[in-house]
């Protein structure tokens, strides 16, 4: 394990080979791409060896660690790219170290990028899913949660029966048509209609306590992802507010020589370093002890959903009317960041789940106090 | 303990730490850590103990270079010894001493005045005090107007210091006068010893809105100073108190002292009885705390970030710019939670109440000073906002 990004050469050449790529090949527009185009990029960054690097080498992967594959998360979105990277650069490639056959048959498509995952769970507010036998194998039951980019995935990755090792089990599924939702920031996503659907054993690729393990990793993993992403968001809406602050002028001066100006903008600094210092303790603790990397994953999504979201408000502030228009990047921006908080259940369920883990169960008294 | 962001420890630092660990344990008194629990001004007496248990271990100047009588350690060492320290309830040691004038005479100060002082803040035989701000110099520090003028083998320094901490058990003083009127307000300041006895210096005590007393304000009337008291060069002492906060940024950001309070505050949560079981049974108190969990683990690794860089050898990036802002803010917001959980026992007088809740409410009263003091949080943003976002 290393714990500072952007210090090995390869490192550089990585981030600076795909900010060019991406500013050039897909810079923000607030015209919507047509899928043909995502698909045409989408090939281009295969050959780029985006999704073969962070396979395990015996499946022809690169090595790249977990920093390295969220180095392309974050500047993928800075450029706020509309089909999410975080499946298939990190969250699948690390899976894929747990050996499933019936995943790793899918490596070389994934690193051609014939292959592309869609991260599905329960939707907790419908119970979530759960698996029981069925008439080729398996039958899924219950409702799945909204999954960016599930109707341009090929496959699936469902997680069902969280919580318990009994009902867990872990199943790639390959994909259906299924109704597209747009989403606000542009994005899409889709809630793949899962209730009834009848699988073959095959598809399951884990139960039991192998499940529950495979299901946490993703799950802490994707939140790494979805950080490093809204991390690249802000860092650039920054960037270009600053920018934009240092131009225009009111009452004979820049906007950004005003203190009330430049602390809103110090302010929007202090949260969006604590939200990468998360990120990278996040990305850190994937390789640690599950206890940590859930602490961390948590941590990080809490002070995304409310400072990371509160620093791109703070964008729209400084920058005023402009950035309440369409046409600007800096309410896109912060439509990104709304999303990411509100994405699998949202910010409150993970201050409860922080709550959970840190803090001792009801009725029971602290460690320390008993220590004491 | 819980909230340990170890995963940017090597398994070297982890081994490190066990063996901290079990130290500290051993050698601290408990009556020393039931006093740095219960209050907040610690006498002399027991910084002074703490410190000379410290220093017969080599440990006391933690952060000195080896060449001054330090261990030695990499900045990560120096992290994880002072989280020991403060998991453990030992006295803080002095700020002034032990991280301010040491690291200072250590980069600018003469072999003569090295020797001379640098053995007794080790050892904790001498406190230090810090003479730098003044009643119409606090946040424009560069204004101040206390003077250190030439005369025949020395200098003579007059002028009022404000917000002296330590002030009045200090033996002596690290002084920001000025030396030459004629340069720009930076450039004529000169950083000098002050011995507290010398005839001319009179202190005078300041009781802050928690009752206690800390702070001083000091007069300097005609104070005569030798030669050798001048620390470095003349009229270069602005560059050598910048030089000095610029690396000491991370230790403004409290995180072991907060993580250590954040901890003793769950426990007492945990224990005390609140509608409905203990006070930490409330869905309303249990989000509060996981809140502030996310805040510190931020803080926490923000703090790993900078030191991680240092110990690697690379200057740290912007990101160092932030920790006392949100570490400041953080020692609040946990002091702030302490008054919730314990209710109207937080609200009489100290000594009062008593036991498990002694020393929580002065805390909370005197906390309102660290967005105060060591810059305040708003030359801090305005220093982000300019320096490192280039905002003009």
């Amino acid at each position: 394990m290393r714990r500072s990004p952007d210090q090995r050469d390869d490192d550089l050449m990585l981030r600076e080979g795909a900010r060019r790529f991406l500013e050039e090949r897909c810079p923000w527009t607030p015209t919507l791409p047509s899928p043909g185009e995502e698909d045409a990029v989408r090939r281009e960054m295969a050959g780029l060896g985006w999704f073969a690097m962070g396979l395990p080498e015996e499946f022809g992967g690169g090595g790249a660690d977990a920093l390295q594959a969220l180095a392309l998360v974050e500047e993928a979105g800075r450029v706020l790219l509309r089909r999410s990277l975080a499946a298939d650069v990190l969250v699948v490639p690390r899976l894929m170290r747990r050996g499933f056959a019936g995943l790793t048959a899918l490596a070389p498509g994934l690193a051609a990028g014939a292959v592309r995952f869609a991260l599905v769970s329960g939707d907790p507010a419908a119970g979530g899913l759960s698996v029981a036998p069925g008439r080729e194998g398996v039958r899924l039951r219950g409702g799945g949660g909204l999954a960016l980019d599930a109707g341009a995935a090929t496959h699936w990755l469902v997680a069902a029966g969280e919580g318990s090792p009994n009902g867990a089990a872990l199943l790639c599924v390959e994909a259906r048509p299924v109704p597209e939702r747009r989403l606000i920031d542009g994005r899409r996503g889709a809630v793949p209609p899962l209730d009834g659907l009848d699988l073959p054993a095959g598809a399951v690729l884990a139960t039991g306590h192998d499940a529950l393990a495979a299901i946490d990793e993703i799950r802490d993993c994707a939140a790494a992802a979805l950080v490093a992403d809204a991390y690249g968001a802000l860092a650039a809406g920054l960037d270009l507010t600053v920018g934009y602050l240092n131009q225009r002028r009111q009452f004979g001066q820049t906007l950004g020589s005003f203190q009330a100006v430049q602390h809103l903008m110090a302010e929007a600094f202090c949260d969006l370093e604590t939200l990468r210092s998360l990120m990278l303790w996040s990305a850190a603790s994937l390789d640690g002890a599950p206890a940590e990397r859930r602490r961390a994953a948590a941590s990080a999504r809490v002070v995304l959903g409310r400072e990371g979201l509160a620093a791109a408000s703070r964008l729209i502030q400084a920058s005023g009317g402009i950035a309440m228009t369409e046409e600007y990047r800096v309410g896109h921006v912060y439509k990104r960041l709304q999303v990411a908080a509100g994405i699998d259940g949202g910010t409150e369920a993970r201050i409860r789940q922080l709550a959970t883990d840190t803090l001792s169960p009801k009725g029971r008294p602290d460690d320390e106090a008993s220590a004491a | 303990m819980n909230g340990r962001v170890d995963a940017f420890l090597t398994d070297d630092e982890r081994a490190f730490r066990a063996e901290i660990r079990a130290a500290i344990r051993a050698m601290l008194p408990p009556d020393l850590a039931r006093r740095t629990r219960e209050g907040i001004h610690l006498s002399r007496e027991d910084m002074a103990r703490w410190n000379r248990i410290l220093d017969a271990r080599g440990w006391a100047a933690h952060h000195w270079p080896a060449s001054a009588g330090g261990p030695g350690w990499t900045p990560i060492q120096r992290f994880l010894f002072e989280a020991e320290c403060a998991a453990a309830d030992a006295p803080p040691l002095s700020v002034f001493g032990i991280y301010l004038v040491g690291p200072t005479l250590v980069a600018f100060g003469s072999q003569a005045q090295q020797d001379r002082y640098l053995p007794a803040i080790r050892s904790g035989a001498e406190f230090w005090c810090q003479g730098y701000s003044e009643p119409e110099a606090g946040s424009d520090l560069a204004s101040l107007r206390t003077t250190a003028r030439r005369v025949e083998g020395g200098w003579v320094v007059t002028g009022q210091k404000a917000w002296t901490t330590e002030g009045h058990f200090a033996d002596l003083m690290i002084c920001l006068a000025r030396t030459n009127r004629e340069a720009k307000p930076q450039a004529g300041l000169s950083l000098f010893v002050v011995d507290m006895r010398a005839p001319g210096v009179t202190i005078a005590p300041v009781v802050t809105i928690d009752g206690g007393h800390s702070v001083n304000s000091v007069f300097l009337d005609e104070v005569r100073v030798p030669d050798d008291a001048l620390i470095g060069e003349v009229d270069r002492g602005w560059g050598y108190a910048k030089f000095l906060l610029a690396h000491e940024r991370t230790n403004n950001a409290q995180v072991h002292r907060s993580r250590r309070e954040f901890e003793r505050l769950k426990a007492l949560a945990a224990a005390r009885p609140g509608p409905d079981g203990a006070v930490l049974d409330d869905p309303a108190v249990r989000r509060r705390f996981a809140v502030v969990e996310a805040h510190l683990a931020g803080l926490e690794a923000t703090v790993l970030r900078v030191l991680v860089d240092q110990t690697e050898g690379r200057e740290p990036g912007p990101e160092a710019s932030i920790v006392k802002v949100i570490g400041s803010r953080l020692q609040q917001a946990i002091s702030e939670l302490a008054m919730d959980v314990i209710g109207e026992d937080a609200l009489t007088m100290p000594d009062a109440a008593g036991g498990e809740v002694a020393g929580w409410t002065e805390r909370h009263l005197f906390r309102r000073v660290v967005t105060i003091y060591a810059g305040s949080n708003e030359i801090q943003k305005t220093i982000i906002a300019r320096a490192t976002l280039g905002l003009r």
